[in-house]
């Protein structure tokens, strides 16, 4: 395994930009995932790594080996990337034991290819087609056969995509822990913030072409670089308020305030991310804190997410807020809200509205 | 006679597309687009050619020998035929299969292969056997009687898979919402079926427009049996050639129209492709009469043409006996047709390979076009070939081996298309590229993945055409090499001596050589619809 670098990569289809300086490192054996929505170029970028497609502009860098670059293009098969495709794209003519030894000389088969198997725990059904297989049994060979190869880097493709919610929590602990005990620096492509989150030592967020930010993912939820970021990872209420020193004043109280950079004067306008969970709700007999009315909540077992409607004195406005078991109020209850800090704060341009004024 | 499961494909849905087109954007690679070129003039020639012939005997020459009462003779005589055979292939197709498909005809399995045998039996020997019984089956009653028996497996095939693939989940939801079982056979049931029917119907009419045999035994007068007997002779070059321009107009005009009905709206079934069958109907007391009129069409499409060759040889007893020819034309019969087979399949591999996996008109466009071999009968591509070999280049390769291979590769181009582009959706580039990641080279990944992938396709796009060529008469007759004789010409040979004991065997062995393909391919296209592409 090895360290990835990858700078300034562009990548257009005719006119429509993909890939627009895309920028990303990925330290040997960790496991990063690329999390963006559907048509972000999330798969492109797999396809310049495995070399099916030549990128525009950019390099790409394996360890200390140049494979992309201005006039270098390393061919698929001399990479030693292993791919794994959307659906695990087994070869449906092969036995599961051929497929995983594709890629191996025939001395390398025989014992490499049971010692695989063993390992993604499918010991016992060498003989079986891919047809025969569920589609977690399918992933886990497709994956064994990628790292039989031993793969300088592994590339997954949305690789939980198409398995239904029971089977997908057991194949992604299944399929992290072989990564991670094989010690491969791997790259995961996915849509779903929660697997990203769950998964992976490092998350970069695909947006506009580039990485918007890459971090640990308790990084990216706490440390959001912009509002953007933080209503992508998890749920936010975004609002603005005025620093005093290291706090922040709010309608929902004087609050702890963090932020990057430089430090901040007092009397500056910020924005502030508060997410759901900072939030404390209480019926409506005490004084303190912000009134509002429920308006509609979402029992989701562990936890409730109830949007409350603020009242008009500070601008019509909802907050999502998440609470611990039930919900114990009805749609229409008089409810008061108060927040708990530290909350990430950035300075706000300066225009717009008077401070106290929850921002959309 | 040839055979066409299914020239209907229906695209397949945006997103089962998108699998294919992976590297959609990529321009192809100039291998690719060059040999499909290629192979597109090169089954565009025998149409440039006829139109060479046509400028080559004088425009006004043409127009005059166009527009004279003969022509309008054939063209009745065509399109008479044409379409009262189109319409009762349509219902027999279509009843054989509902019944087959969809109701609990007993021995189901039996007739579902009797009823498609008739493909393997080429139309002049069912027009032999019927004539050879009974003078009755002359002209255009003879003509409709065995053409109808001949070809009606053209609607049945396409139209059976359509069924058993077909939602009965709608059939469910019509009835559920009032519409009774008539108007939902009509409405849902036939709707689903549309794209088939038509498929089917068009190549009963392009078949009806090429058939030569069969109206030559018969005695019925159409464009064929006119242009082959100014070409053969009489040796008037300019009928011949005017009244082929005349044929291969009609049969565009068939494909266009065809082209055009299709256009409207699309079936297609929600959600994934679950083989879910619905319960099927109860014929009650309509059974025993649905399975006598199951006895008596097998027994009038394949009793009668096989029971007349029997006849005829125990008739002529030993004394006829003709060993050594009979095994001398099976062999140049099966040469000729495998080396057709191999070519054309081999030529189909680009154009379906460059359809599938590149988006964009001009490819489309590319394979499309080479439809139009579809609307070129054999007896034309021939004289054009002939004409044209004899005229520009000094008699070289005229009436050659490599020649009638080439005529029948072209002419059976489109059936080679359809079963390597069926094949070729079993090898999405998505699986090459995971091959080459694994450290393969381009030429191993064509070895190890792509090949056993498409292999079975490949095999039956091979047989497809073997079974055509085969079969084959009209083009057989004019490029035959010298000297040499096939099971089809050996046999007409002796039919127009009237030597039917002789003639007997030959047909009997034709029968016997086609069927054997004929069952693989039954196989093949069984199978296809519930194999996934990609494992999933």
């Amino acid at each position: 395994m090895n360290s990835l670098q990858i700078s300034e990569l562009h990548k257009r289809f005719g006119t429509h930009s993909v890939l627009a300086g895309l920028d990303l490192e990925m330290p040997a054996g960790s496991l990063t995932a690329i999390l963006g929505p559907s048509g972000s170029g999330k798969t492109t970028l797999l396809r310049l790594l495995a070399g099916f497609e030549t990128p525009d502009r950019g390099t790409i860098r394996i360890g200390e080996q140049l494979i992309d670059a201005e006039g270098t293009h390393v061919n698929p098969e001399h990479r030693k990337i292993g791919y794994v495709p959307q659906e695990g794209g087994l070869f449906p003519h092969l036995t599961v034991e051929a497929n995983v030894a594709f890629g191996l000389s025939r001395a390398a088969r025989r014992q490499g290819v049971s010692e695989l198997l063993e390992m993604v725990g499918l010991g016992e059904l060498t003989r079986r087609y891919p047809h025969q297989l569920s589609g977690g049994q399918q992933q886990r060979v497709a994956l064994a056969r990628a790292l039989a190869v031993k793969p300088e880097l592994v590339l997954l493709d949305e690789p939980f995509a198409s398995l239904d919610a029971h089977q997908r929590s057991s194949v992604r602990e299944d399929v992290g822990r072989i990564l991670r005990e094989s010690s491969a620096t791997t790259l995961l492509v996915t849509h779903d913030q929660d697997e990203a989150l769950s998964l992976a030592d490092l998350v970069a967020v695909l947006r506009n072409g580039k990485i918007a930010q890459c971090a640990t993912p308790q990084e990216l939820y706490t440390w959001p670089l912009d509002d953007d970021l933080a209503r992508f990872i998890g749920d936010a209420n975004v609002i603005v308020g005025v620093l005093d020193g290291t706090l922040v004043d709010t309608p929902l109280g004087k609050l702890a305030a963090q932020w990057r950079g430089d430090p901040l004067p007092s009397g500056s306008r910020v924005r502030i991310l508060i997410r759901p969970e900072q939030i404390d709700m209480t019926a409506a007999d005490g004084e303190e804190g912000l009134a509002g009315q429920i308006v509609r909540s979402g029992y989701h077992g562990h936890d409730a997410v109830v949007h409350v409607q603020i009242d008009e004195e500070h601008g019509e406005q909802r907050l999502t807020v998440r609470t611990a078991g039930e919900v114990p109020l009805a749609p229409g209850s008089k409810v008061r809200l108060s927040a708990r800090g530290p909350v990430l704060v950035w300075s706000a341009p300066s225009t717009n509205g008077h401070p106290g004024l929850l921002e959309q | 006679m040839s055979v066409a499961p299914a020239v209907d494909h229906d695209p397949p849905t945006a997103a089962r597309r998108s699998e294919f087109v992976a590297a959609h954007r990529a321009p192809p690679p100039w291998m690719l687009l060059t040999l499909s070129v290629a192979v597109a003039v090169v089954l565009v020639a025998p149409l440039c050619f006829l139109l060479i012939e046509a400028h080559g005997a004088g425009t006004s020459t043409i127009i005059s020998l166009i527009f004279r009462a003969l022509t309008a003779t054939l063209l009745w005589n065509t399109v008479r035929l044409t379409v009262v055979v189109t319409v009762l292939c349509a219902v027999i197709g279509i009843a054989a299969a509902w019944c087959i498909e969809r109701t609990d005809l007993p021995g189901r399995r039996l007739w579902a292969v009797l009823v498609v045998v008739p493909l393997a039996i080429p139309d002049f020997v069912v027009s032999f056997g019927w004539a050879s019984l009974s003078t009755w089956v002359q002209g255009f009653r003879g003509a409709v009687l065995v053409m109808t028996l001949a070809v009606y497996p053209l609607v049945y095939l396409p139209v059976a898979a359509s069924f058993r693939n077909a939602d009965p989940g709608q059939e469910e939801v019509a009835r559920s919402l009032g519409a009774g079982r008539m108007s939902t056979f009509w409405r849902i049931t036939l709707g689903q079926a549309r794209a088939a029917i038509l498929g089917g119907c068009l190549l009963v009419t392009l078949m009806l427009l090429a058939e030569y045999g069969a109206f030559e035994i018969l005695n019925y007068q159409t464009f064929t049996t006119e242009i082959f007997t100014e070409f053969n002779v009489s040796f008037n070059i300019p009928a011949a050639s005017a009244l082929s321009l005349v044929l291969v107009l009609l049969s565009l005009l068939v494909l266009s129209g065809e082209g055009l009905a299709r256009g409207r709206g699309r079936v297609s079934r929600a959600g994934p492709l679950a083989q879910r069958v619905g319960a099927r109907h109860r014929l009650g007391r309509a059974r025993m009469p649905v399975l006598a009129g199951f006895v008596l069409l097998v027994a009038l499409a394949l009793g009668v043409p096989v029971g007349a060759s029997v006849y005829w040889i125990l008739e002529a007893g030993h004394a006829y006996l003709t060993g050594v020819s009979l095994v001398d034309a099976a062999w140049h019969t099966a040469l000729y047709s495998a080396a057709a087979a191999a070519l054309a399949t081999v030529m189909a591999l680009p154009v379906a390979l460059l359809a599938i996996r590149h988006r964009g008109r001009p490819y489309q466009l590319l394979e499309r076009s080479t439809y139009l071999v579809l609307a070129l009968p054999g007896l034309v591509i021939a004289l054009a070939f002939s004409y044209f070999t004899e005229r520009y280049a000094d008699g070289f390769l005229y009436q050659s081996a490599p020649l009638l291979i080439l005529a029948y590769a072209i002419l059976f181009f489109p059936l080679a298309l359809v079963g390597v582009r069926a094949s070729a959706m079993q090898a999405p580039p998505r699986l090459e590229e995971v091959a080459r990641s694994l450290g393969q080279r381009r030429l191993a990944v064509l070895w190890r993945v792509t090949l056993p992938l498409i292999g079975p396709g490949l095999a039956a796009a091979f047989c497809l055409v073997f079974l055509s060529a085969v079969t084959e008469l009209t083009a057989t007759l004019i490029l035959i090499p010298t000297g040499v004789q096939t099971l089809a010409t050996q046999f007409w040979a002796y039919q127009q001596n009237l030597a039917y004991g002789q003639a007997a065997p030959f047909a009997l062995a034709i029968i016997v050589i086609a069927a054997l393909p004929s069952y693989v391919l039954g196989r093949f296209f069984d199978r296809l619809p519930s194999r996934a592409p990609i494992a999933t």
